[in-house]
C-alpha cells in the first residue's frame, strides 16, 4: 500500500505543470543561472534547470552542505524520527553537473548583474533563481533575538534549533508546562504550529503525562482550526489549551533567562519549555537587494514568478508573495517548476507557458493520523487566484481509517517531494 | 486631439472621476458637505496587501487637530461602507489611533476627520486582499466568552497608551454558519471610554469593524481611572476599569 502510494505520488508530482519550451536555442545553452538557496524551491529549480537544459550553467549558491527540512521536523520533536531523517544533501545535484558554491549570497547587484557573496566574490549571471527562504524578524518581539533563541528556540528552521527544542522537551520535568507562541499571518507553514502542538502533546502523553501545552496565538483563528481542535479534544483531552488574540494570546515581550512571555494585555506566562515562533520576513539577501516591499516579502509577477522589480530575477518559495498559495514546501516545489519553465522560455525568447499550481498541506494529529487541505491555483487578471471549487479539506467527521490513509499519504508525499527536489532515489 | 477623442476620454473618465470612492461616495459627500478636505497632517498606515481581509490593522496619525474631533472610517467596496465613527474629546497629540477593519475584497480604506475648529482632513489607502487557502473563518464566540474585555494601560514618554479588545463576533448577518444558514446579525451599538473629567472617546461600530474589535490610542495623563464600556445590541454592557 505504502509503495503503491509513493508511486502514485511520484506520478502526481511528475504531472505538475511543466512545459519545456521547444527548440531551446544557443543563448540558453550559453547562459548562466545562479540559484540562491538550496531548500525546496532552490533545489527543485537547480535540478529541473539542469534536467531540461543540460548545457545550461547552473550554479547553486548555498553555504550549507546539507538541508534539514521543516516538513516532518515536528516528528523529530516528538521522538518519532531522528534529525538525520530530515537531512537532504546536494550530491545528486552535483552529479547532475550543478556547481555547488558553499558560500552565502549577500546581495544581488542588479546593475552589474552579479551576485555578491559573503566573502566579497562576485558571480556574473544571466538569470538568478532566488529561493532564500525566511529570516526571523528579530525586531518584532521585545527581548527576542538570536541569542534569546538559544534559550527559547523557534525551531522554525530545522536543524540545530530542532535538536535544541527536542532536548529541552526531554529534559523537562513531568508536570512542566510547554508554550508554543505563534505569529500573525503571513508566516512559513500556516498549520505547522498546530501540528507541532499535536505531536508534542503526543510525546507528553507518553513521557510526561502530567505536563500540559499552551498555545499563545497572535491570531483570532488558524488553519484547519476545527479539525485540529476536534482532534486535540479526542486524542489529548484537556492537555492542549489554545489562547487566541482575543484571549490575550499575542506575545509582545520575552525574557529568555526567566523563561517568561508577556502578552499584549499584560498576562505573563512562565514555562519549562518555550517554543517562540516569531514573525518572519524574506531572507536577508532579498532585503539587501531591494526586492522586498514594506511587508518584508518579495512581490512577484504571478505568471512567471519574476521579481516585480527585476525581470532577470525569478523568486519562489517562502520569500515571495504568492498568496493565496500558502508558504509551504509543496508550494515552493510547484512554484519552482513553473518559474523554471518561464525562465527557460525567457532565455529562448519565447512566451512563458501557461501554468496552474497545486498545493497540499498535510498535518499529523498523532502518529498514523493526519488531516489535509489542498487547492489548485491559476492566474486570472494578472493575479494568482485559488481556482473555484478546488479547495479540499479533510472532513470533520471521518473514520480513523481515513486519518490513517492521510498519514500514509503524508509520508509518501514527503519522500516523493524530497526526491523530486534533491534528486535522491527513494 | 479631435473633439470626438476628447469626448470619448471624458465619457470613460467621467464616472470614475465623479465616483472616486465607490460605495462610500455618498457617505464621503455627506461628511464633506461641499467643503474642501486637506490631506496634510492625516496619515493612514495600512498594509498595501493582506492575506486575511477579516483583520486588517489600521494606524491613524493626525497632527494639529483641536478637540472635539470626529472621525469616520469607510471602505469603498462594500454595500455598507461604514466601519466606525469616532468622537474624541482628548488625546495626547499628535493623535495616534489604531484599530482593525474588515475588507472582504481589495478596495480603498477612507478616513475623514473634522476637528473643533471645523477643519476637515481626508486620507485614503488601497488595500489588496490576496486571501489564503489556509485561513479558517472565525469559529465565533461561545456565550461564555462573549464580552470578555481585555485592557492595558501603560504610561510612557508620549502619554498613556491604552489598548483594548472586546471578544465579539461582529456578525453582519451576511455570513453562513456551519449549517449553511446565515448567522444572525449581532453588532454592538457603542463603545465609550470615560475618565475622571468625563467622556474621552465614543465609537459607533458598523459592519466594517473587524470581529473582536480592537482599539489603541494615546491619552493625556490626569484622566485615570478610565472606565471602558461596550454596549451590545440587546443593551447588555461589558465594562472594565483601568487601572
Amino acid at each position: 500500500m505504502q509503495e503503491l502510494t509513493r508511486r502514485q505520488m511520484l506520478a502526481g508530482l511528475a504531472a505538475m505543470p511543466w512545459l519545456l519550451p521547444s527548440g531551446l536555442n544557443a543563448s540558453v545553452s550559453r547562459a548562466r543561472v545562479l540559484v540562491v538557496g538550496g531548500g525546496f524551491a532552490g533545489a527543485t529549480a537547480a535540478r529541473y534547470l539542469k534536467r531540461q537544459a543540460p548545457a545550461l550553467e547552473v550554479v547553486l549558491i548555498e553555504p550549507k552542505s546539507a538541508f534539514y527540512t521543516c516538513p516532518f521536523s515536528n516528528n523529530v520533536l516528538a521522538g518519532m524520527a531522528e534529525l538525520d531523517s530530515l537531512r537532504q544533501d546536494y550530491r545528486a545535484l552535483q552529479r547532475q553537473q550543478v556547481l555547488h558554491v558553499r558560500e552565502r549570497a549577500r546581495e544581488i547587484d542588479l546593475q552589474a548583474r552579479q551576485v555578491v557573496l559573503q566573502d566579497g566574490q562576485r558571480l556574473r549571471y544571466d538569470r538568478v533563481f532566488l529561493a532564500p527562504g525566511i529570516d526571523m524578524d528579530w525586531q518584532a518581539i521585545e527581548g527576542y533575538d538570536r541569542n534569546a533563541s538559544m534559550h527559547l528556540p523557534h525551531a522554525w528552521q530545522a536543524g540545530a534549533q530542532t535538536s535544541l527544542l527536542r532536548r529541552q522537551l526531554q529534559a523537562m520535568n513531568d508536570g512542566g508546562l510547554v508554550i508554543i507562541s505563534v505569529p500573525d499571518n503571513p508566516y512559513r507553514c500556516p498549520p505547522g504550529p498546530y501540528e507541532r502542538a499535536s505531536l508534542i502533546a503526543h510525546y507528553l502523553s507518553q513521557a510526561k503525562p502530567r505536563s500540559k501545552l499552551l498555545i499563545l496565538d497572535s491570531k483570532d483563528s488558524f488553519s484547519k482550526q476545527a479539525l485540529f481542535q476536534q482532534g486535540w479534544q479526542t486524542l489529548y483531552g484537556e492537555r492542549i489549551e489554545w489562547v487566541g488574540r482575543a484571549g490575550d494570546g499575542r506575545v509582545v515581550r520575552a525574557d529568555a533567562i526567566r523563561r517568561e512571555l508577556v502578552c499584549e494585555f499584560g498576562q505573563r506566562h512562565r514555562a519549562a519549555v518555550i517554543n517562540l515562533i516569531p514573525p518572519q520576513k524574506a531572507a536577508e539577501v532579498a532585503q539587501r537587494s531591494g526586492l522586498v516591499d514594506a511587508s518584508g516579502w518579495v512581490p512577484i509577477r504571478p505568471a512567471t514568478f519574476q521579481a516585480r522589480e527585476a525581470s532577470d530575477i525569478y523568486v519562489a518559495g517562502d520569500a515571495c508573495i504568492a498568496a493565496p498559495m500558502p508558504k509551504s514546501a509543496y508550494s515552493a516545489n510547484a512554484q519552482a517548476k513553473v518559474a523554471v519553465a518561464a525562465l527557460l522560455a525567457d532565455l529562448a525568447g519565447q512566451a512563458p507557458p501557461p501554468a496552474v499550481w497545486r498545493n497540499t498541506c498535510y498535518s499529523l494529529l498523532a502518529p498514523g493520523q493526519a488531516v489535509s487541505i489542498a487547492a489548485d491555483y491559476g492566474v486570472q487578471a494578472q493575479r494568482l487566484v485559488e481556482l473555484p471549487g478546488s479547495l479540499a479539506l479533510s472532513p470533520l467527521q471521518a473514520p480513523l481509517g481515513l486519518r490513517a490513509q492521510e498519514a500514509a499519504l503524508a509520508e509518501a508525499w514527503y519522500q516523493s517531494i524530497c526526491a523530486d527536489a534533491w534528486g535522491q532515489l527513494l | 486631439m479631435s473633439l470626438r477623442a476628447v469626448l470619448l476620454m471624458l465619457m470613460l473618465a467621467g464616472p470614475a472621476a465623479a465616483q472616486p470612492w465607490g460605495q462610500a461616495q455618498e457617505a464621503v459627500e455627506q461628511w464633506l458637505q461641499g467643503a474642501q478636505a486637506q490631506t496634510q497632517g492625516l496619515t493612514v498606515e495600512v498594509p498595501s496587501w493582506v492575506e486575511d481581509g477579516a483583520f486588517v490593522a489600521v494606524d491613524l496619525t493626525l497632527h494639529g487637530a483641536q478637540p472635539p474631533l470626529s472621525l469616520s472610517l469607510l471602505r469603498s467596496g462594500e454595500e455598507d461602507p461604514r466601519i466606525a465613527t469616532v468622537q474624541l474629546q482628548a488625546w495626547e497629540a499628535p493623535l495616534r489611533l489604531s484599530t482593525r477593519v474588515r475588507l472582504p475584497r481589495s478596495q480603498q480604506l477612507i478616513v475623514l476627520a473634522r476637528d473643533g475648529r471645523g477643519r476637515i482632513w481626508q486620507a485614503a489607502q488601497s488595500v489588496e486582499v490576496l486571501a489564503s487557502s489556509c485561513l479558517s473563518p472565525s469559529l465565533g464566540n461561545s456565550a461564555a466568552t462573549l464580552g470578555q474585555l481585555q485592557g492595558w494601560l501603560e504610561a510612557g514618554e508620549h502619554g498613556l497608551e491604552l489598548r483594548s479588545l472586546l471578544r465579539h463576533p461582529m456578525e453582519t448577518g451576511r455570513r453562513p454558519g456551519a449549517d449553511g444558514q446565515l448567522l444572525a446579525r449581532h453588532l454592538p451599538t457603542r463603545f465609550e471610554i470615560n475618565g475622571t473629567h468625563g467622556n474621552l472617546l465614543r465609537v459607533e461600530p458598523f459592519e466594517g469593524l473587524a470581529a473582536n474589535p480592537y482599539w489603541r490610542l494615546w491619552l493625556p495623563t490626569g484622566h485615570t481611572p478610565l472606565l471602558l464600556r461596550w454596549v451590545d445590541a440587546d443593551g447588555r454592557e461589558f465594562r472594565r476599569q483601568l487601572p
